[in-house]
């Protein structure tokens, strides 16, 4: 029986290996997380504010001429750490798989689930960057309280740890068998356009808000949002909380088991 | 001791495309890389596995070592199934295996740390002074010739100091002094080693006995001597004469 002392000096180990290979051209990495969030808040800035001066109109919505950059910022805090969370594994382990060293984590006696925690920990750290500094931005610019930071990064880590299981039963197809990648890409999209990070759930069509409203990444961009427009009543917050944190909980868990099993089954094809 | 026994390795891989219809809907046919191999390794012995590329020596070490799942057959180390016995194992294969963009030592000290090595840093010094890489152990990897990684592949396969060393091509690309300087080591070593080489006089010095795989197939196994008497083309076969008269068609 391994010992809990054991087991995280083993996640320890796990943990600075990925930071050391990502940080390997510090320059290049920082700047390529603080830029990806900026590329879309340009992009959609340039849309709202174009809307705003066109039309003269004060607000669309609960979106005004105020608020929206805030919003936006939400949008894109969200949009971008769901993405790193979703690609993440699937990258790492083609990395992983033609570096031809994927086989020390095959052929060393760590347990799955101690590796999986590990790099869910890792890009969990590496995340933290942008989106320190844009919340931080976003307090300074709104005056927000150190409660709403606390607020915002708590839910945006269940956001990232529930769609981290997503990716990795995407990553746990990447190593077994890449041809079929495309389907996650479809299925991304999919995720995307009914979380709603740039608009409002109302302008998705009515026939497929319940997609809308069964989707946890939505619930998390919801409550971050409450913190401009406070809609939403205390027990409403909660319930979104509580969905958001099973999802945390439950999807790492299903993808840890879909790795397993594929790593045993079918094996690692294509290195 | 470590036990193959009846072992095959079937795998389904893409024909090459002809057709634009084949680029999408690719046909896919079987190709057995090992076929009923059995074969024992006891206690402290070297054997040696031979054969030409492409024969599968690779994949019959790595079924050994659990990175493969055999199609049948069954391989046990010690009695206990591979995947219990990994903590016993040191595998080199080739030059893979290792982070280019970490430096030496950190390659050395993440395998260290997965096995569960307390505090490695003596362990590295020691196998850095033996292995001739002390100069070269904080530098990235990337900036290693292909010499100095095997060197490095091998203190990885060692970091543990386990009883059973899978050792795939193990003086690839060393100069012919350090390669010898190697092969003494392995010789003195103590432990149950496979190896697979191209250098026929490594596995006659190495080896206690050598198998030789074929088209998946073990045709011959024995002592280099027993293989050598088989031969009666020479006064004095060597073991390449053995290689070449069982594997050419």
């Amino acid at each position: 029986m391994i010992s809990f002392k054991s087991r995280l000096r083993v996640i320890y180990a796990i943990v600075r290996k990925e930071l050391k290979i990502s940080f390997r051209f510090p320059k290049n990495f920082i700047a390529t997380q603080v830029m990806n969030p900026l590329r879309l808040l340009v992009s959609f800035w340039l849309v709202y504010k174009s809307f705003f001066v066109i039309t003269n109109n004060e607000s669309i919505g609960t979106w005004s001429r105020v608020n929206y950059v805030a919003v936006l910022l939400i949008g894109t805090i969200f949009y971008t750490s769901c993405a790193s969370a979703f690609y993440r594994y699937r990258q790492h382990f083609i990395n992983e798989k033609y570096w031809g060293t994927i086989q020390i984590l095959l052929t060393a006696p760590v347990s799955k689930f101690d590796f999986l925690t590990a790099s869910s920990l890792a890009i969990a750290a590496e995340m933290a960057i942008p989106s320190v500094l844009y919340i931080s931005l976003l307090i300074f610019s709104y005056g927000f309280s150190l409660a709403t930071f606390g607020v915002i990064f708590i839910v945006l880590y269940f956001m990232i740890f529930a769609v981290l299981g997503l990716g990795l039963i995407q990553g746990a197809v990447a190593i077994a068998n890449e041809n079929y990648l495309f389907i996650f890409d479809y299925l991304f999209a999919g995720m995307i356009c009914f979380s709603c990070f740039y608009y409002s759930d109302s302008a998705i069509p009515a026939i497929f808000r319940p997609l809308v409203h069964i989707n946890p990444i939505f619930h998390a961009v919801e409550i971050a949002r409450n913190q401009i427009f406070h809609h939403l009543d205390g027990l409403e917050v909660l319930k979104k909380i509580l969905y958001l944190a099973a999802f945390a909980l439950f999807a790492p868990l299903a993808g840890a088991i879909v790795f397993r099993k594929v790593v045993r089954e079918v094996g690692v094809r294509g290195f | 001791m470590i036990s193959v026994d009846n072992v095959s390795k079937t795998f389904d891989y893409s024909v090459p495309k002809t057709s634009f219809v084949a680029l999408i809907f690719p046909k896919m046919e079987k190709l057995t890389a090992v076929h009923r191999v059995s074969l024992k390794v006891q206690t402290g012995e070297i054997y040696g596995l031979l054969g030409p590329n492409g024969a599968g020596k690779t994949t019959l070490i790595k079924m050994i070592c659990g990175l493969l799942k055999p199609t049948s057959g069954k391989i046990s180390i010690g009695g206990k199934e591979v995947y219990s016995a990994q903590r016993d194992i040191g595998i080199m294969l080739g030059s893979s295996m290792i982070y280019t963009l970490m430096t030496g030592r950190d390659n050395l000290e993440y395998v260290a740390s997965l096995f569960g090595i307390e505090n490695p840093r003596e362990r590295i010094t020691e196998l850095a002074d033996l292995l001739q890489i002390g100069n070269w152990i904080d530098r990235y990897v990337s900036e290693y010739s292909l010499g100095m990684r095997t060197k490095l592949c091998l203190a990885r396969a060692l970091i543990h100091n386990p009883s059973i060393l899978l050792l795939d091509e193990p003086t690839l690309g060393l100069d012919p002094a350090f390669a010898l300087y190697i092969r003494n080591q392995i010789k003195k070593i103590g432990k149950t080693i496979i190896l697979t080489t191209h250098y026929m006089e490594e596995a006659d010095f190495l080896s206690d006995r050598v198998g030789i795989v074929h088209h998946g197939r073990l045709i011959a196994e024995g002592t280099p001597s027993e293989l050598k008497e088989k031969i009666q083309k020479r006064e004095t076969p060597s073991l390449t004469d053995v290689f070449i008269e069982l594997t050419t068609e």
